[in-house]
């Protein structure tokens, strides 16, 4: 398989304030894969992903992506390079007074996309993130959860390959988190690499993907899936929730995608049982949440 | 960049202006009134220009014949008056002339100078300087003719005019050019607080790989159409403070024997001079203020 991702023994060393957050970092990612970043504050989880989009560069060391090799590329090739990643943020960054199908347009607009792919594509993200009623609404007249799933279509605008995300899930509730980890995954089903840095171990143990733990800025260990992580995986009361409002009419299709896919555990359980009285998970457990 | 893109960008920079209206409008005022203060002191500077010119185009020399010269001699001076650089036109104005000219002078006391002849005056040739500055220079290198008896000049006025040529230049310059630095401040002011207003979507932008040129351009057509609205206002406003100054003015200029400078003469080179300050302001406002945000904030992912 390709490497999409390539770190070669990279320290990244913060002049101003001469922290050291990453040091001899080397890592590869393969094209296809679905790998969570985890690690306490300050492990240099976000430097990582900094390094990958080319927003900072590495004190030293030899950074691949996407056959782009970081360390020669030229200021000018960055927004090229940047149009074959997607890059989801935390806090949404979705543009207030626009509406929904806009900001997703957007991001095609600002490369100097034609309008008439714009209008084949834009529909065509909105049914894929499930928001195809939400066109007209603005950002502030949705959930989190739904402005997380707008920004993940945009973030797919420009036919980037990876997604890269820093805590997507950071300022949303755990039902939410699930959502958008659940649309990730669909992402990722077909073909598109997933990169997501994320506090949430619990998200973690459910979609049961490859794990780096980062400590310090060193790997302290990275492994194909969850197993090692001792958290519950999250449950939820009610399947059409769990997976998601958008797909209410495919619900019984998602419910084999999840067995089939990952959390084969829960969608089991889920599945096995009679729906409404599967115990509420929140209820239960809300307060282990950071 | 592709034709739509274009499109969309100047559409973008409209989109800047209408959405800080209030910044825009306050942005043009003060344009309007840089310009119009540059269009002004233009305006001074060409009527004081056509008053010296027209003080320089009397600016002789009579240059006074020895009595002994002949024919031969005077066109000899002549010849070498006309030869000299500076000098644009020499008459002759014979001895009965100036004495004619001195009676009409005398007018109701023109009997004093009866039984006197033409005689008691030399003959004399009235010469025109072209560079009033070189003046001094001209006189003496005349004084040192043959057959010169006498010169006579008024080089006082003639440093007076270049001086005060020299100053209304300077002047002008330097009002020009503080006001070029005040209005380039002000659009760069205003660019930088659209960019303040804007810099989410400059995240996004450089997020989904926007280029540099392209998120420049929106606040660069901001900047240019600022410069351009203020040049057209800014002509229009001109053309009607100097129409109200023209008849206090044209009073002025006819006790000095002129008449006042015509705004239409010089509509299209005023208003060539207003797009030009306006637009280069604009679009260097703009690009000032976008770089050294660029430069500064670089960051895509950071929260804000
Ligand atoms: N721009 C910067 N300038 C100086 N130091 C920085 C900068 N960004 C990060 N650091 C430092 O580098 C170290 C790693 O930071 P980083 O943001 O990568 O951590 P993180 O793992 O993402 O943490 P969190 O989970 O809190 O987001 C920290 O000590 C941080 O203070
Ligand atoms: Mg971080």
């Amino acid at each position: 398989m390709l490497n999409l991702i390539q770190f070669d023994n990279v320290s990244k060393v913060y002049a101003d304030t001469n922290t050291k957050a990453l040091s001899d970092f080397s890592l590869n990612i393969e094209t296809g894969e679905f790998v969570f970043i985890v690690g306490s504050s300050g492990a240099g989880k976000s430097t990582l992903l900094k390094l990958m989009m080319r927003e900072e560069v590495p004190t030293s060391g030899y950074i691949n992506i996407n056959g782009y090799d970081l360390n020669k590329m030229k200021k000018r090739e960055i927004p090229y390079f940047r149009r074959t990643l997607g890059i989801v943020f935390q806090d949404f960054r979705l543009i207030p007074n626009m509406n929904v199908y806009d900001n997703i347009a957007y991001a095609m607009r600002v490369i100097g996309a034609r309008e008439n792919a714009i209008r084949k594509r834009v529909p065509y993200l909105l049914g894929l993130v499930g928001l195809n009623s939400k066109a007209r609404s603005k950002p502030s007249q949705l959930s989190g959860g739904e402005q997380q799933r707008v920004a993940l279509a945009r973030a797919l605008a420009n036919n980037a390959n990876m997604i890269i995300a820093d805590e997507p899930t950071g300022n949303v509730d755990p039902k939410m988190s699930y959502e958008i980890v659940d649309l990730l995954n669909h992402i990722n089903a077909d073909g598109t690499t997933v990169i997501m840095v994320t506090h949430d171990l619990h998200l973690v143990k459910t979609f049961n993907h490859r794990v780096i733990t980062i400590k310090n800025g060193v790997i302290e260990s990275d492994c194909p899936d969850a197993s090692h992580i001792d958290v519950e995986p999250y449950r939820f009361e009610n399947p059409e929730d769990a997976v998601g409002s958008y797909f209410v009419e495919e619900v019984g299709e998602d419910l084999d995608y999840l067995v089939e896919n990952y959390a084969a555990d829960v969608a089991e359980e889920v599945a096995a049982e009679d729906v409404s009285s599967v115990t509420d998970f929140f209820s239960e457990e809300g307060g282990e949440e950071e | 960049m592709k034709g739509a893109s274009v499109g969309y960008l100047t559409r973008e920079g409209f989109r800047n202006i209408w959405v800080n209206r209030l910044l825009s409008l306050a942005t043009i005022v003060v344009l309007v009134s840089c310009l119009v203060i540059v269009g002004s002191g233009a305006l001074i500077f060409l009527n004081i220009s056509s008053v010296l010119d027209l003080i320089e185009d009397q600016n002789v020399v009579m240059v006074y014949i020895e009595d002994n010269a002949d024919e031969t001699a005077m066109d000899t001076l002549k010849v070498q008056l006309l030869a000299l650089d500076n000098v644009s036109d020499v008459q002759f104005v014979s001895r009965e002339e100036a004495f004619e000219r001195q009676k009409a002078a005398y007018g109701d006391k023109a009997s004093l100078l009866d039984g006197l002849t033409a005689d008691i005056l030399p003959n004399a040739y009235k010469v025109t300087v072209k560079d009033i500055e070189q003046f001094d220079s001209t006189v003496a290198t005349i004084k040192q003719l043959e057959n010169v008896l006498q010169i006579h000049e008024n080089s006082e006025l003639a440093g007076k005019l270049a001086s005060i040529r020299n100053a209304v230049s300077y002047i002008s310059l330097g009002v020009i050019a503080i006001l070029f630095f005040v209005s380039m401040f002000i659009v760069a002011n205003t660019i930088r607080i659209t960019i303040f207003n804007r810099r989410l979507e400059i995240s996004i932008m450089k997020a989904v790989g926007a280029t540099n040129s392209f998120i420049r351009w929106p606040f660069m057509v901001e900047g240019i159409l600022l410069g351009l609205f203020s040049a057209v206002l800014a002509l229009g406003i001109e053309y009607g403070v100097y129409s109200v100054a023209s008849i206090w003015l044209s009073d002025v200029m006819s006790m000095l024997g002129g008449d006042v400078v015509s705004f239409n003469e010089y509509i299209w080179y005023i208003f060539g001079i207003f797009v030009f300050i306006g637009v280069f302001i604009g679009a260097f406002g703009s690009i000032l203020s976008l770089n050294k945000y660029l430069k500064e904030h670089n960051n895509v992912v950071e929260n804000q």
